[in-house]
Order: structure tokens, then C-alpha cells, then sequence
């Protein structure tokens, strides 16, 4: 996928890591803007896909964990056989609620401090909302305005973000970058060679405001024109010869970066 | 002639609607030019840019446009959503140096209807045509999209014949350049403005 030229440069989950990613930012998001004590993300067999659980328990996080592992064969029970949607149930100790994700899984929610039990609308539309947030992220759906349009705003948004979120934290982890690195990484190497360094980052820079983009965002044609650029700059300050050479021995091994590369 | 006629009358014109009057009839003869021009797409910014050098574009009614490409405008993420342009010479010089020789100095109200503008729109008008030339850069970005992307221009800076300048902070903040690296520009060009894409992400949490 190209990101240049998009306004909004947002991510979709396109791997299994993406995804796990994703929703564990969900997870996190709503348990930090919520004060929920731990959150987690769990299928109606009892395995738990992903959780947000603090560093340190303290008693009574403990003790409400505790008591979700014990209740968790009914729960799941509760959930495949007699469709539970929304559960909140009060204990001394705290506040757990429970939310189904679709069929086959659902959201637990933990809460040591006390539950407004009169206000009780706000966190409960908060929790359904994150149940609409994750059942969308594990149905692969892509998040576009037309896939998020039958939606609630408050969900389109947090959809939306989660997605920005995503880019923010892993575009330099994608294909994409890595390859576009490793030849700006070439290019500068060997540029580097002929021109002194005050040039260098001139022609380079000049270069890529010409093609219009940075390196992180080429894309193969840009990589083509972006080495004309480079070479015609080349050819002005160290003559002919020079650029000749570096013509042969750069557009070989840029064509094969980009074709290379795993 | 017909401009420096047309100049003639901006008095008459102040005198029975007043400055804002004045104002509000140049941004609707800009709205209506610019609507004139048509729509245009670019695949990209070089398309863009090479359309700009070789004029043309709805922009090239002005004369001739320097890109400057080494004053890239980058959004949070680096990547170039925009870029400044300039003129070497104002595009209303010919017609006031016309009107200079001819009928001697521009009338009275070009500067009340400078002054009303930037006191009450935005402080980067020279001379009274620039009220019109702003609004009509404005309404010619809409209309052009670059990557299906639709442009949005900004006033940056003015300078008029004699040799008085206006930065605009307001806009220069929008897209992050430092006043002084306009000033610089100054020197060289008249009219220096930013095309950018409508909507970039230019600041965090925009």
C-alpha cells in the first residue's frame, strides 16, 4: 500500500502482529481513559487473547482477577448457551463488567474503584462502544468511512484514531519502510563518495522535494526519477565521466534493492 | 487603458460603499475569475510543479511563478504535502506604474481599503488588489487537486514598489516556517504564498 500523497496517513492490521497490536492498543486506550483496573479480551473457550493488566496488582486487582478465573467456565458458559450481552455485577472488593464480542468472544472489565451505580449510561455505552471497536478489529474489516458509516460517531472515531495509532507505532516496521531505508541508505552511501558532504545533503535533499515526498514514502516509480535527479546533479558538478559511472553502478543495484527485497 | 480606468474608480467606488464595500466587490470579482479557470488534477507535486513552470495552470495568469522547491512544506508524518511559490514582480506593478505615469499617484481610498482589509481580514494587503488577488489564489486552490488531493493557498508575505513588506504570522504558524526565512524572500521576490493539501496533518492533533 502507498502512503504518499494521503492527507490522512492512517494503518490497516494486515498481519496477525498488526492486529494483536491493535487491539491491544484498544484494550489499553479504554482502560486508561475509563480508570478500568484491568481489561481483557477473551473467546468463549476461556483462552484469553489479550489483556491489560498493570505491571503491579494490588489486593484488590488481585482478588477481582481471581474471581474472574473462577466464574470463567460459567461466564462462558452464560455467553454460548444463553447469548449474555452485558453483565455488571458489584462486589466489596470492586466492579466487574462483562461484554460479549460477537458470538464467540467477549470483553471482562475489572474496576476497584466504586461504580456509580446510579450513572451507570456513560461507562455502559463506553463498553459497548469498545465491544463494537473490537468485534470490528477481529473481523478484519478495513477501517474506511464506508466500512465505519453504520456505526456510532463515538466508534468511527476511535476506529479512526486506533488506526492512526497504528501507523504512528509501526510504519517503520513495514515492508514498505524497510526497503525504502535500505536504499536511501545506498544512495546516500554512495552519493557520499563523489560529492562533499554540504552537497550531498543539498542534491539528496532538493532531490526528494522534488520528487515530492521523503524516503520513507517512495514508491518504485518515485526510486526511478528520484535517481535521475541524483545523477543529473552529479553529472553538472563532477562532469560526465563521473556520472556515467555512477549511472552504471547505481540503477542496477537500486533496481535490485527494490526487487530484492524481503 | 481599461485597468487604469478601471483604477479611477475605486474612489467613486469607496465614496458611496465605503472600504468594506470596496473590499467585499474585489473578493467577488475573484471568486467569479476563479471560477472561470476551471477545474485541474495532477497526479502528483512534480506534474504540479512542472505545470507551474511551464504556466500552465489557473495560476499562471499571474505571470511568471517560482517554486521553491527547497521550501517543502512537510506534514507530521515527512512527508511533502505543499510547497512555497513566488513572484518576482507583483502581478499589478504593470497597471500601477501604468496608472503612475499616466494619471499620476494611485487614488486616496487604495490605501483606506488596504488599511480596512488588514485591520479587519488579515493583515498582508500592500495595495487594494491584493484583497482581490488573495481571494481569487483561494478560490483557484479549490479547484485544483494534486494525488486527489484539493490545494489550499496561503498569503505569506507582500512587498509592494515602495519597498514597504507584510508577513502574515498567522499563516506562517499554520504551516511551521520561521517569519525570517520569508523575510529573505522578500528580497528577491514580491508575493510569496504556500500551496498545500487541503486537510494535511501539519501539527500533531489536527
Amino acid at each position: 500500500m502507498s502512503y504518499h500523497g494521503r492527507v490522512e496517513k492512517t494503518m490497516e492490521a494486515e498481519s496477525t502482529g498488526l492486529l494483536s497490536h491493535l487491539i491491544q492498543t484498544a484494550l489499553d486506550r479504554v482502560r486508561e481513559e475509563n480508570k478500568f483496573d484491568i481489561v481483557m479480551f477473551l473467546g468463549i473457550d476461556g483462552r484469553i487473547f489479550c489483556s491489560s493488566i498493570p505491571n503491579l496488582l494490588d489486593s484488590a486487582q488481585y482478588q477481582l482477577l481471581n474471581m474472574v478465573k473462577e466464574n470463567l467456565p460459567h461466564i462462558c458458559s452464560q455467553l454460548a448457551t444463553k447469548n449474555l450481552l452485558l453483565s455488571m455485577q458489584r462486589y466489596e472488593t470492586g466492579s466487574m463488567i462483562i461484554s460479549g464480542v460477537g458470538d464467540k468472544a467477549f470483553l471482562v472489565f475489572l474496576m476497584t474503584s466504586e461504580l456509580d451505580v446510579a450513572n451507570l449510561g456513560p461507562i455502559a455505552k463506553k463498553v459497548l462502544n469498545t465491544s463494537v471497536v473490537v468485534h470490528h478489529l477481529m473481523e478484519l474489516k478495513p477501517i474506511t468511512i464506508e466500512a465505519t458509516k453504520s456505526y456510532d460517531e463515538e466508534v468511527s472515531t476511535e476506529l479512526r484514531k486506533l488506526s492512526r495509532l497504528l501507523f504512528v507505532e509501526k510504519f517503520d516496521s513495514t515492508r514498505q519502510y524497510r526497503k525504502n531505508m535500505e536504499v536511501h541508505k545506498y544512495l546516500r552511501e554512495e552519493l557520499g563518495q563523489v560529492l562533499e558532504r554540504g552537497l550531498l545533503d543539498e542534491v539528496i535533499t532538493m532531490a526528494y522535494n522534488e520528487v515530492g515526498t521523503s524516503a520513507a514514502y517512495m514508491n518504485d516509480r518515485q526510486w526511478e526519477a528520484l535517481l535521475g535527479l541524483i545523477l543529473e546533479e552529479v553529472r553538472k558538478l563532477c562532469g560526465d565521466v563521473v556520472a556515467d559511472r555512477c549511472s552504471k553502478k547505481w540503477k542496477p543495484e537500486v533496481e535490485r534493492l527494490l526487487q530484492s527485497f524481503v | 487603458m481599461l485597468d487604469v480606468a478601471l483604477v479611477s474608480l475605486i474612489n467613486d467606488l469607496s465614496e458611496k460603499a465605503g472600504a468594506d464595500g470596496v473590499i467585499q466587490f474585489w473578493q467577488r470579482v475573484g471568486e467569479n475569475l476563479a471560477s472561470r479557470m476551471g477545474k485541474e488534477a495532477y497526479l502528483g507535486w512534480p506534474s504540479f510543479n512542472v505545470a507551474v513552470r511551464e504556466g500552465r495552470t489557473a495560476f499562471s495568469i499571474e505571470g511568471e511563478t517560482v517554486t521553491l522547491t527547497d521550501m517543502a512544506i512537510m506534514d507530521v508524518d515527512g512527508d511533502v504535502v505543499g510547497y512555497l511559490y513566488a513572484l518576482k514582480q507583483c502581478v499589478f506593478l504593470p497597471t500601477i506604474l501604468r496608472v503612475r505615469y499616466t494619471s499620476g499617484d494611485l487614488p486616496r481610498a487604495d490605501r483606506e481599503v488596504a488599511q480596512e482589509y488588514n485591520d479587519s481580514h488579515h493583515d498582508i494587503a500592500i495595495c487594494n488588489f491584493c484583497v482581490f488577488h488573495e481571494r481569487f489564489r483561494e478560490e483557484v486552490a479549490k479547484n485544483i487537486t494534486v494525488s486527489s488531493q484539493p490545494l489550499n493557498c496561503l498569503l505569506l508575505a507582500t512587498r509592494g514598489f515602495t519597498g514597504e513588506t507584510k508577513i502574515s504570522t498567522k499563516n506562517l504558524q499554520k504551516i511551521g516556517i520561521n517569519p525570517e526565512h520569508v523575510r529573505a524572500l522578500l528580497r528577491n521576490y514580491e508575493c510569496v504564498y504556500a500551496l498545500e493539501m487541503r486537510g494535511a496533518r501539519l501539527k500533531e492533533g489536527d
